[in-house]
């Protein structure tokens, strides 16, 4: 199943052949989780990253559907 | 009143604006001499003028924009801002400029070297002074019309509750995540909305939260969150808090004159190093 995949700031340095502020159509198979795509994606481990999915942040072990558009971006908290 | 706007047009300079309309225009001293000569403060001797279609030369650029009503909503507004370092810095000196009529600054620190790349306020004469204190002195020294209430406290929940009451907006310039989540919590007890700003590296993002959106909740849910995002790793250069304050001042004069779409319910994105700025729906 396809989702499409936004990267935003240092992480768009794991996918540095994804053209600036393109979306990543990533083919996942069913039940595949926010953990197990970020994998997929070749995001590490511990990567610092909010998932949003379809406009609502969710866990690691959130299932993703088909179609989904995810969002990722770090915690951003400075001031 | 009658007073004040008979006084005044007869002090008033007559220009003719770019449409070719006549306007009758108030200095400073104009302002402060018929203040004094009436027994009212000087703001409440601008919005008399304002009222009275006459501009006061210092917010003649702002009428443009935010017209003669949004500049009177301006002056009458309260608006708190908590964080006065980076973020807030820079908001307080725009909201003064502005014309915000009444400013309520909170924060516990004191200025520290580290503060001196990106800090509005920080200069390296008042170095361990407290941040509020020099907020309060730059706020007056731009615009003498405000007033300032100026609280040095790192202050929980319930202490911000009290200090932040009567405000028309609250302004999110802290740099922790749990304390902004406790910030929001508070404006929504409050029932006024929330200008979220945060920053690290080259990226920054803004939110305007109203009681009830799901705002910071959203993005990192109800568990304690950690204590900093990627800040942490990535520093804060200049310009960073520029932007981000400069998006937050423009949500708060949204908010107050009634003008524009808010980033509400929106976060606004924006990553320096590449050139994007997204807007996330949330």
């Amino acid at each position: 199943m396809p989702v499409g995949v936004k990267l935003y700031a240092l992480l768009r340095r794991y996918r540095p052949d994804l053209p600036r502020g393109g979306t990543l159509s990533v083919d996942l198979k069913a039940d595949t989780t926010v953990g197990e795509m970020l994998q997929q994606v070749g995001i590490p481990d511990g990567a610092p990253v909010v998932a949003m999915v379809n406009g609502t942040v969710r866990g690691l072990d959130h299932t993703l559907s088909d179609g989904d558009q995810l969002y990722l971006f770090p915690p951003v908290s400075g001031g | 009143m009658r007073n004040i706007v008979a006084r005044l047009q007869e002090m008033a300079e007559e220009h003719v604006d770019a449409r070719g309309r006549k306007v009758l225009l108030v200095s400073i001293s104009t302002v402060d001499q018929v203040a004094g000569e009436t027994g009212h403060s000087r703001r409440e001797v601008e919005i008399a003028a304002l009222r009275a279609q006459m501009s006061p030369q210092r917010y003649q650029r702002n009428l443009g924009t935010v017209g003669y009503e949004g500049q009177i909503a301006l002056l009458e507004a309260k608006v708190g801002v908590v964080g006065v370092g980076g973020l807030g810095g820079w908001v307080v000196e725009g909201l003064a400029r502005m014309g915000v009529g009444h400013l309520v600054l909170i924060d516990g620190d004191v200025f520290q070297e580290g503060n001196l790349n990106r800090q509005a306020l920080c200069v390296e004469s008042n170095i361990g002074r407290p941040k509020v204190d020099a907020a309060r002195d730059r706020v007056l020294a731009v615009n003498a019309a405000v007033q300032v209430d100026a609280f040095q406290v790192r202050a929980g929940e319930s202490e911000m509750a009290e200090l932040l009451t009567g405000c028309d907006v609250i302004v999110d310039a802290l740099d922790a995540l749990p304390i902004r989540l406790v910030l929001q919590a508070v404006a929504e007890r409050l029932n006024v909305p929330l200008v979220h700003g945060a920053i690290a590296g080259f990226v920054g993002q803004v939110m305007t939260i109203f009681p009830g959106d799901p705002g910071l909740r959203a993005l990192y849910g109800q568990k304690a969150p950690p204590e900093r995002g990627i800040e942490a790793q990535w520093g804060n250069p200049a310009a960073t808090p520029l932007m981000v304050a400069a998006w937050q001042l423009h949500e708060v004069v949204k908010l107050v004159t009634g003008r524009g779409e808010l980033l509400r319910r929106r976060m606004l994105f924006l990553d320096g190093e590449v050139g994007v700025v997204d807007v996330l729906q949330v």
